[in-house]
């Protein structure tokens, strides 16, 4: 009694009277979710490779609808929190994100258990995976509701889950559930038969304590036994579901036990619809951040970092060090390859980057993580990069130089302008633009003029902005935009670094001898040697 | 069952796929070595240069491999005997192998059932042989392979091994026993031994209340979902058991096959030593030492791939020397360094491999690894890199050798000027003998070994090859100071102003 009541202070203190009962791991607010939209643009997820990472993200993943809510971005930074620090949780506790990696696995089983149960034909067939389900549902659940009761849960997100598993686990239907699958499982696994095949005569009866046979054969040929066995890829094909023989099989064996049937008779008529939606609804959305986890990892192993953004509506300054693009960064790790990490930096009224520097520099590589890192920061989740501090944009705008539009009857650089046009009448002060190459087409003098023109309209709006281009004049254009150059090895001009720098910094020269190039001098070989 | 013919404790494995040392096959020759001992079988070709090529490290084993040699030379028809048997074995799983295109459990068993039928025949007669000539052998492998067949291979084996195939062939049909799994459908099939009170029951199918309690059904022929479902439960019954008798066949083959290829070895030996014998040149069983000793003693120690090319005796080299790690040879072209460079590498590795050597006496300490970096004058490259080739070469090597190694280099670094190859040699073979790498380095680098012999060190020494008063070469390599020139103008002479 006294325990019971001391429990309940507890929680009370805990949620500081914030007394509302839990409904989403993905939304603080779960009614305001459907009030977010985000301006779709197909060139967006195009030109900066978010659907390819998306993609990357969610393959493999059953749940369809999970990748829906890698397309709605947050617009309130209480709910950035709010799943930035379920992310924390689960990123470093390792035993609470691989118990919760389980427990999701397993409520996939108890769905498609339960969704094939309702696909067979004959009644003990149906029950029997029925009752799989249930005994899976309720053991995942109790294990869970388990671990996090005993676990110092810190996001608000997580501990108000626990608070409500720990309520239905108390409760009485869930004991009398757990009970029932209990003595049902246990008089079922007590039933044991035999059969006689003869051709196609087929008798079953009943077991009396007869022997198998197969480890006396194993024992004789024991001897001939070596460490590696070939393994013969024997086809039987797994046959799920009942057909009329098992059937008739099974109606023989209820013949001879049946009690366990019976039971099993009654549980499934009375507790057909057994299962929780909330803890349904969360086994779904707790996916977004496992799978962003386990997406993020390879990148970790190979040096790569992530970071919390801290996610902020005013201009004061925005910054991201060793940031990197996450699609490149993908293949990039698959071949095996290195990552170059780049860091930008706006400060006070400082809003536009302008990258000059040679072509396959990185430049545009440098872009796509530009606006990557504010497009994942508005979906609460970890980003590219050491540390950073980054805008909650209302909307991102791309203009990136695409082949395959040359036929386009306007002209390509009409058309170019058209799309800055429409660009700049829906961009407000909280959105962002990338340009990349814009205007290419034209002639240089024609080009310089029309960027300076869009660019000051840009200032004007005072919106944070990234622009690509070859143009080295419009780099200068006075104290809101600053220039990064692309840069080369000072040693030999054609080797591409990938840096992006606001300065240029100095090579280092370097000659190596032959003896030293492979490590052969007397030193390096002692050194070798020893080691 | 083990063989164990080339390892006291363990089966040789020759399916490991370590790659060859195709530089140490060509720098020594060996693949004159290997055609010797194969007499143009490929078996035994591939048999031998395996074993050759991972020499042993182990005092031990390599007394245990010359002792069964000994044996061969003694028994060579009962050898042939056994190695031929093993042989016929292998042909007979090849003839009659159905099973090995299907993936299916009945046919699998019964496959697997009439060749372990006819494998019992050839295992019969293994042991009739080695009750026979048991007493004719002396080695502790040769004997401790006869006395496990003799302990494994009992009349009660082969008695019990026929009795349970014949039951595997289901003259009553097949006796399961099940459990229920996940879904109320059937799992855990098991197959059982054949149940008598049931057989009784059938034959008399009228008295029902015979126990135990029982229901019957036949399914109609034409009922293929029905006899599908059947034969799934049947062969889900006998998976394991088809799994394991197809085991102890691949198993009983691999004895067979193991047997086979290490008596190969052990045939190939043979060969050669019939070959040497019949050219009068002198062969003897090595004497090793430990890893960590520093031994090299022989006398009379040959090139014998020269020699099997050559098919005659060639010239043979002495020496005695303890506690050396380094071995500088310097002197004239064409006097036979290389030719003594090689046989130290044959004779160390025909050494470790358990067999007799090319010499007339030869002991030394064992090697870890025995490793050559030959000057590859015939390298389609450009002079300026050459050198990149020859460090590129030299850093592989130390990647990965360990201490005792045994290093053989000849003329390495001479692809730049004296200058900077003596610098680059001095430093790496200094750090290579403080680390216990053996090196013998035939080499034309002055300054080189001037400055070892300047130093005057006790783990180093220095050979010459031999040169006549009268400029005659004897193919001799005999203890000598480095000279500061070669001897190429010489071999100019003779070759402009005949």
């Amino acid at each position: 009694m006294v325990c019971s009541y001391h429990i309940g202070v507890f929680f009370i203190s805990l949620m500081g009277g914030d007394n509302i009962s839990f409904k989403s791991i993905l939304f603080k607010d779960f009614e305001r979710k459907n009030n977010l939209t985000f301006e779709r643009n197909q060139n967006v997820f195009e030109d900066l490779h978010l659907e390819q990472i998306i993609y990357n993200i969610t393959s493999g993943v059953e749940n369809k609808n999970l990748i829906n809510y890698f397309y709605t971005p947050l617009n309130e930074v209480e709910e950035i929190k709010y799943r930035h620090e379920v992310f924390i949780e689960l990123e470093n506790n390792q035993s609470l994100f691989e118990t919760i990696k389980t427990f999701v696995d397993k409520m996939n089983n108890v769905k498609r258990d339960l969704s094939f149960s309702e696909k067979l034909e004959y009644q003990y067939n149906k029950e029997g995976w029925w009752l799989e389900a249930v005994d899976q549902y309720t053991k995942t659940v109790s294990k869970l509701s388990l671990y996090l009761l005993n676990e110092n849960l810190s996001s608000q997100g997580l501990q108000s889950f626990s608070k409500y598993l720990t309520e239905y686990t108390n409760s009485n239907y869930f004991s009398k559930l757990k009970e029932m699958v209990k003595r049902v499982k246990e008089s079922l696994e007590e039933v044991t038969y035999c059969l006689n095949i003869d051709g196609l005569k087929v008798m079953v009866y009943k077991w009396e304590d007869e022997e198998e046979y197969e480890n006396d054969i194993i024992k004789t040929f024991e001897k001939f036994k070596n460490l590696d066995n070939k393994d013969y890829e024997l086809k039987i094909p797994t046959i799920v579901g009942m057909d009329h023989v098992e059937n008739e099989i099974i109606n023989a064996v209820v013949k001879f036990y049946p009690q366990p049937f019976e039971l099993l008779d009654s549980f499934y008529a009375e507790y057909y619809r057994f299962m929780d939606p909330v803890i349904e609804r969360f086994s779904e959305e707790i996916q977004f951040y496992i799978v962003y986890l386990d997406f993020i990892k390879r990148f970790k192993q190979s040096g790569l970092k992530f970071c919390y953004p801290e996610v902020i509506t005013s201009k004061d300054e925005i910054y991201l060090y060793e940031g990197f693009d996450l699609a490149l960064a993908y293949d990039k790790i698959k071949k095996e390859e290195d990552v170059v990490v780049n860091d930008f930096w706006l400060k006070n009224d400082e809003r536009l980057i302008v990258i000059t520097g040679p072509n396959q520099g990185g430049k545009t590589t440098f872009a796509r993580m530009f606006g990557q890192v504010h497009y994942l920061g508005k979906l609460g989740v970890p980003i590219p990069g050491r540390k950073a501090k980054i805008f909650l944009c209302d909307n991102i705008f791309t203009h990136f130089e695409r082949e395959e539009k040359v036929q386009n009857l306007k002209g390509k650089l009409e058309s170019d302008l058209l799309e800055v046009k429409q660009i700049i009448d829906m961009t407000t002060p909280m959105s962002l633009i990338i340009l990349n190459e814009t205007f290419s087409s034209a002639t240089v003098s024609d080009a310089i003029f029309l960027a300076k023109n869009i660019i000051s309209k840009i200032l004007n709006i005072d919106c944070y902005t990234l622009y690509v281009t070859f143009l080295d004049e419009i780099a200068s254009m006075g104290k809101k935009v600053i220039s990064m150059v692309a840069m080369v090895s000072k040693h030999d001009p054609s080797i591409r670094t990938y840096k992006i720098l606001r300065k240029s910094a100095d090579g280092k020269a370097y000659a190596i001898s032959m003896a030293e190039k492979y490590s052969l001098t007397y030193e390096q070989l002692e050194r070798r040697l020893k080691g | 069952m083990k063989v164990l013919l080339l390892y006291p404790d363990q089966n040789f494995n020759f399916k490991s796929h370590e790659e060859y040392n195709d530089d140490l096959i060509r720098d020594l020759g060996l693949d004159v070595i290997f055609e010797a001992m194969a007499k143009k079988d490929a078996f035994i070709y591939d048999i031998v240069k395996k074993v050759l090529l991972s020499y042993e490290n182990d005092l031990s084993t390599i007394l245990y491999r010359q002792d069964i040699f000994k044996d061969c030379i003694n028994n060579k028809p009962i050898v042939e005997r056994i190695y031929n048997l093993a042989i016929d074995a292998i042909e007979t799983k090849k003839k009659s192998w159905l099973g090995i295109f299907s993936t299916n459990v009945s046919s699998l068993l019964s496959s697997s059932v009439s060749l372990l039928k006819m494998f019992l025949k050839f295992l019969r007669e293994v042991r009739s042989i080695s009750d026979e000539y048991y007493e004719k052998f002396d080695s502790t492998g040769f004997r401790k392979l006869f006395s496990t067949i003799k302990k494994e291979l009992t009349e009660e084996f082969f008695s019990t091994a026929e009795k349970q195939l014949k039951d595997l062939t289901f003259e009553s049909g097949f006796f399961i026993k099940a459990k229920l799994g996940p879904g109320i459908e059937g799992k855990d099939y098991q197959l059982l031994k054949p149940n008598k009170k049931v057989l009784i029951k059938k034959r008399l199918s009228k008295l029902a209340f015979l126990k135990p309690p029982s229901y019957t059904f036949s399914l109609h022929p034409r009922d293929d979902a029905g006899i599908e479902t059947l034969t799934n439960i049947r062969e889900r019954s006998i998976n394991q058991i088809a799994k394991t008798l197809a085991n102890a066949g691949d198993h009983i083959l691999e004895f067979f096959i193991q047997l086979r290829s290490e008596l190969a070895f052990y045939m190939g030996a043979i060969n050669l030593y019939e070959k040497l014998s019949n050219l009068n040149a002198p062969f003897c069983f090595p004497e090793p030492y430990d890893l960590d000793r520093r031994v090299r003693k022989f006398t009379g120690l040959y090139d014998v791939s020269l020699a099997l090319a050559k098919g005659k005796t060639v010239i043979g080299n002495e020496l005695n020397a303890t506690g050396k790690d380094l071995f500088i040879i310097t002197g004239a072209n064409r006097g036979g360094k290389t030719t003594f460079l090689r046989s130290i590498g044959q004779a160390q590795i025909l050494m470790q491999s358990g067999i007799f050597v090319p010499a007339i006496y030869f002991s030394t300490n064992i090697n870890k690894k025995i490793v050559t970096h030959f000057y590859r004058k015939e390298d389609p490259q450009l002079e300026s890199g050459k050198l990149d080739e020859e460090l590129r070469r030299f850093d592989r090597i130390v990647s990965n050798i360990k201490p005792n190694s045994l290093l053989l280099l000849n003329e390495s670094f001479s692809s730049t000027n004296e200058r900077e190859g003596s610098e680059i040699a001095v430093g790496i073979i200094k750090a290579l003998i403080e680390n216990k790498i053996e090196v013998f380095y035939v080499t034309h680098l002055y300054e080189f070994a001037k400055h070892f012999y300047d130093k005057n060190l006790e783990n180093v020494l220095f050979l010459r090859a031999e040169r006549k008063e009268d400029g005659r070469r004897t193919f001799k390599i005999l203890e000598g100071e480095p000279l500061p020139t070669s001897y190429a103008k010489d071999l100019y002479e003779k070759i402009f102003n005949n």
